[in-house]
Order: C-alpha cells, then sequence, then structure tokens
C-alpha cells in the first residue's frame, strides 16, 4: 500500500495515519539506507530512527511532495514537479535523521523548539512553519547550522581553483562569466566545478565517518 | 534499472554535481541510488555540497596564506628576518634624526617599497589610497537605524488586503517590505498569482502596513498583494543593512549574499544587482575579507557595465574603489588597467580626484616620483575645500613624494 493522501482533510491539516503503515517499495529500500546512516551516526535502533525520521519527513508538506516524487516507484509519468530539488530533500533527510539520532542518543545536541505533538488537534501544518521559510523552523536552522560548520571545516581543503570557481558560482555567475573571470575554457570551468562538488562530498563523508565514532 | 553500474552511477552523479541533471533524471538518480549504501552516502554527500554552496556564503580564503612545507625554508624565512632586523638597527642608529617617510624617500628604489594603505595618519610612511566605498566601511557606524529592530519579520514579497474601508485598502506588507510612499503592488485574487484584479498605488506607509486608494476598483479581503522584484530586493538590502548597523556583520553578509541569489533570478534591472554586489562587497571589506570584497565588486561592475544607462559617478566609484582594493594586495597590473584602460569620467570633482590620487599611488610603487607628484597635485587641485580628510590625504602624499616630511 502506498502512503496516501489525507483525502478528509483540508490544506495543512496533519496527516493521520502513521507513515510507519504507509511503506512499501522504494520507501522501504529509502528506509534501510537511511537506516544504515543511522547506524553509521551512532544510532541503537538504526530501523527505528529511520522510520521517525521519514514520519517527520512525512508531516512536512514539501518534503512529503519531494519524497513521493523522488523515491516512489509508481509516481505518475507527468507527476508536478515538487517545490523542493533533490537536495533539498537529502539535504533535509540527512538533518533530520542526524536530530533523530542525536535524541535517541539522549543528548541534547540539538533543541527544537517547535511542538511535534502529533495528537494534539491544535496541531497543523502552520503551526511549524516550512523549512523553506528562513528563521522560522528550528529543523531548518540546524541544516543551516550543519551547512555553514561543512563548508567551514571542508572548504579551506579544496585547491585554490576548486574554490574560485566554487566562489564565482557562488556569487551567481554563469559558465561562460567564471571562463572569462579566471581565463580558462568553459569545459575547464565544469570540470572544476564538478571536481570542487565531488571533493566537498568526500570531506563530507569523512566528517560523518568521524561524527558516528563520537 | 538492472542495467545500473558503477559507472553510469558516476556519470550521473558527475552531472548531478554540476546541476545539469532535470527532475526526472534526479529521480532516477535518487531511486538508483537505493541500490547501493555507498551510492546513497555518495548522493547524499553531494547534495549536501551543492546546497551547502548554493545556501552559505563561501567562505573567503586568507589573501596570503604562508605555508611553511619545510624546516629548511623555515630556517631559512628565520635567517631573512634576523637579518631584516639587524640592518633595520643599524639604520635607525645612523639615522635617528630622521623620520621614517625621509628614509623612505632617500632609500634606493630597490629598497624602498611603498605599500599602499587606506589607513591615513599624519607624516604616514605609505601612500594613502583614496576610495570612496572603502572609507564607508572603516568608521564604526554610531547612527540608530531603524530597521535595524531585531525582532522584526523578514522581508515578504506576498501579502493580502486585511481590510477595505471608506474607500481605502489596507495591505499587510509596508516599509519593512520594501515599500514607499508612491509604490506599486499588484493584487491578485488568490494566491496562484494568475487572475490580476488591478493595482494599488501606496499613499499611507506604516512598518508591517499600508493604505492605497481603491477607486473603483472590485477589491476584497483576502485578495493577494505582491510587491515588485525591485522593490523586494530593496527590502533584502535594507535587511542586510540593518544587521549591519545592528553590529551583526555575519548575519548582514549572509542576507546580501542572499539578496544577491535572489536577485540572480528576479525582474530587476542590472543596477539593482550592482547595488546588491556592491553591498556585499563593502561588507566582506569590513570584515577584512579583502578577496571576497574584490571579487564582488567585479562583480557589481559587470552589472554596472552591462547598464546602457548607467551613470559614470557609480561606474567611477566601483572601478576606483576595485583598483584600491588589487593595490592592497600588491595586484599594480590590475588596478592599472582600472584606473587607466577606458575609465569613466565622474562627473563629481571627488571621483576625479580619488582616480588621480590612486594613479598617484600606483606610480610611487613603480617608483616614478616624478609622475606621483603630478597626480597628486592634480588630485589636490580639484578635491573641494569641503572635503577635508581626502585632502590631508593628497597632501600628503604630495609631501611625502617632494621629501617634505
Amino acid at each position: 500500500m502506498q502512503p496516501q493522501a489525507a483525502s478528509n482533510s483540508g490544506p495543512g491539516e496533519l496527516e493521520p495515519a502513521p507513515v510507519q503503515h504507509q511503506i512499501s517499495g522504494g520507501y522501504r529500500h529509502l528506509l534501510t539506507a537511511l537506516a544504515s546512516r543511522a547506524h553509521r551516526f551512532g544510532s541503537r535502533d538504526p530501523e527505528a530512527a529511520a522510520q521517525e525520521a521519514l514520519t517527520r519527513s512525512w508531516e512536512n508538506t514539501k518534503s512529503k511532495a519531494a519524497l513521493e516524487f523522488y523515491f516512489r516507484n509508481d509516481v505518475a509519468p507527468h507527476a508536478a514537479p515538487p517545490a523542493w530539488s533533490l537536495d533539498q530533500l537529502l539535504a533535509w533527510l540527512h538533518v533530520v535523521l542526524r536530530y533523530v539520532v542525536s535524541e535517541e542518543r539522549g543528548r541534547v545536541a540539538y533543541r527544537m523548539e517547535v511542538s511535534l505533538d502529533r495528537h494534539s488537534e491544535a496541531w497543523n501544518e502552520r503551526s511549524l512553519p516550512e523549512p523553506s521559510d528562513p528563521g522560522a523552523n528550528q529543523l531548518h536552522q540546524l541544516l543551516q547550522r550543519e551547512l555553514e560548520s561543512i563548508l567551514s571545516e571542508c572548504f579551506p581543503k579544496l585547491d585554490s581553483e576548486y574554490q574560485a570557481v566554487l566562489r564565482l558560482r557562488g556569487a551567481g555567475m554563469k559558465y561562460d562569466e567564471i571562463a572569462v573571470r579566471l581565463g580558462q575554457k568553459e569545459n575547464t570551468v565544469a570540470t572544476w566545478l564538478s571536481r570542487a562538488i565531488r571533493d566537498l562530498a568526500g570531506c563530507i563523508k569523512r566528517r560523518m565517518q568521524r561524527i558516528g565514532k563520537k | 534499472m538492472s542495467e545500473i553500474t558503477q559507472s553510469w552511477f558516476d556519470e550521473k552523479l558527475a552531472r548531478f554535481a554540476r546541476g545539469e541533471v532535470g527532475l526526472d533524471e534526479a529521480r532516477e538518480l535518487a531511486q538508483a541510488s537505493l541500490e547501493s549504501h555507498a551510492w546513497f552516502e555518495d548522493l547524499t554527500a553531494t547534495a549536501l555540497a551543492k546546497t551547502a554552496v548554493s545556501s552559505v556564503p563561501v567562505p573567503a580564503a586568507p589573501l596570503r596564506h604562508a605555508r611553511w612545507r619545510s624546516p629548511f625554508l623555515l630556517a631559512t624565512a628565520a635567517a631573512i628576518v634576523i637579518g631584516i632586523f639587524v640592518v633595520n638597527y643599524a639604520m635607525r642608529v645612523s639615522s635617528k634624526q630622521r623620520d621614517s617617510a625621509r628614509i623612505a624617500s632617500l632609500q634606493p628604489p630597490s629598497m624602498y617599497r611603498p605599500s599602499p594603505t587606506l589607513a591615513f595618519a599624519p607624516g604616514s610612511a605609505q601612500p594613502v589610497l583614496l576610495a570612496e566605498g572603502l572609507q564607508l566601511a572603516t568608521p564604526a557606524r554610531t547612527t540608530q537605524v531603524f530597521r535595524g529592530n531585531q525582532s522584526s519579520r523578514s522581508p515578504r514579497q506576498t501579502g493580502a488586503i486585511i481590510l477595505v474601508e471608506d474607500g481605502q485598502a489596507t495591505i499587510n506588507l509596508g516599509s519593512v517590505d520594501g515599500l514607499a510612499k508612491g509604490s506599486e503592488v499588484e493584487v491578485y485574487r488568490d494566491n496562484t498569482l494568475k487572475h490580476p484584479a488591478g493595482t494599488l498605488l501606496v499613499g499611507t506607509l506604516f512598518r508591517e502596513q499600508a493604505r492605497a486608494d481603491v477607486g473603483p476598483k472590485d477589491l476584497k479581503v483576502k485578495y493577494v498583494v505582491q510587491v515588485t522584484d525591485g522593490d523586494h530586493l530593496q527590502a533584502l538590502i535594507q535587511q542586510a543593512t540593518a544587521s549591519e548597523a545592528r553590529g551583526d556583520l555575519t548575519e548582514a553578509r549572509r542576507a546580501a549574499a542572499s539578496a544577491i541569489k535572489w536577485a540572480n533570478n528576479a525582474t530587476v534591472t542590472t543596477s539593482q544587482k550592482a547595488s546588491a554586489a556592491e553591498l556585499l562587497a563593502r561588507l566582506d571589506f569590513t570584515a577584512k575579507d579583502l578577496a571576497g570584497a574584490e571579487m564582488h565588486y567585479r562583480a557589481a561592475l559587470d552589472f554596472l557595465s552591462a547598464d546602457q544607462h548607467v551613470s559614470q559617478n557609480d561606474l567611477a566609484e566601483v572601478q576606483n574603489d576595485l583598483a584600491a582594493l588589487a593595490m592592497l594586495r600588491g595586484d599594480y597590473n590590475s588596478a592599472d588597467k582600472l584606473l587607466r584602460g577606458n575609465p569613466p569620467i565622474p562627473t563629481k570633482p571627488n571621483l576625479r580626484a580619488e582616480r588621480l590620487n590612486n594613479l598617484g599611488v600606483l606610480a610611487e610603487t613603480r617608483g616614478d616620483r616624478t609622475q606621483a607628484e603630478s597626480f597628486y597635485t592634480q588630485a589636490l587641485a580639484i578635491l573641494p575645500q569641503d572635503l577635508p580628510n581626502e585632502r590631508r590625504v593628497a597632501e600628503a602624499n604630495l609631501a611625502r613624494v617632494k621629501g617634505l616630511h
């Protein structure tokens, strides 16, 4: 059975059924992948942590839409594109999972002030601001802090040309503009950008392994 | 999915890293990544890297970061430092009566290496640059900015009509959202923004609300109102400026970087984009991130250069600031190109004078004191009397090259 939309609920209202009972196909594979990550983060019950992370993501309209689009097996051929990109969804899943694991480990490494009381009648989606609204959501703030921390640790380790291309790209420049600025060909810029992200991702993976060992 | 191989995944992941995959390909990649925990890990790390780069201001690399790669290099450097100390001590003993500027002027060109600075001190031994934008960044700001209220909300581009009464509509957008008296806001029947219902002209303005005459239009409560992209960008810029005024430079830089990112996909003029880039450059400079400042001034210059109706004064100011930054890090060739290569002709005399002064600094760094003297003299001749600080800088530069200190 696929996760169902809350057909009787109005916009922004809480999904009534727990996601645990609605998982199949791609979600089960996703749960396995998340459980593997949870294990690496030091979770004692990785499956439960993965379930909880997915449940919390399911409760947010944007992450839910993105989950359905990117990870559901039988998505309609012309399904409406989600508001979130795959990058955003995976970054979100990462931070939610980390939060859930840290919660499970009894550490108050993160604080989430918003109520996640899913059984309260007063709870509705409007009381939990969308994560895309900067500064309004604590999980989003956690994500922002995580990203800042990643950049401050990993960016200085990149080669100088990779740093330069990321800086210029970050300033909103296109490949041809960066190529002119750096005196390189556009293909070189594309290669450097790809390698820069690859090296940054490598640093992030090492960082995650370190976190899991703590 | 049965045909998925490591090379297929690697190729897709590389394209994903460069932002070249469409929605369907991204979906294909996401599902493929579930075939292997290592692939899912690679994809998540790549997504985090991309998100970090696109949503957090990229840190600037240190301008000059010395790395001691071997004990030999370290020992050599130590020997050089000691040598310099000994020579310096000997010179001090032999010329106690002379001040540092005089010493500099008497040394052979190979030993006297002027190092341009923005910090003016009477009798300075170093050539002092004039840069309009960079001068603004150095003094601590004491003025209180009303928009600096930390508890205020972030600017919004869309809001709603919350009251229609006596021929006036009240909307829940205000000055914090970039509106000014006379601003236009588009009105739509719903939040799809596909059914326009007219335009409102702001008559009365508050911080988070505004009022406008409805006129003959049939406008109702809950109709959606939208601020123009230009006004919204202005609000984002003001948000960054307010953070700066509160002394929160990190937040100010983040807000300015977000404003630039938003502006890149918005319908705003290149001059408005330039304003955002210039603000970030100034904030970078205040944060002592000269590389970041230079990069963003260059972006501002690119935007301004693309604007057919650009003010020559704006263009000249950014170009001069950029040249000053280049000289501060010792890149005199770039500064030369900026100051000499087809420069705009500003109408403001202070901007012309700043350029001449900085051409003098450039000449001085290259050992051409005659030319430097000529430039400083010209700068002084056109600097208005009501700019005493700038005049003092040009006078000090002129006195130094003449050896009058």
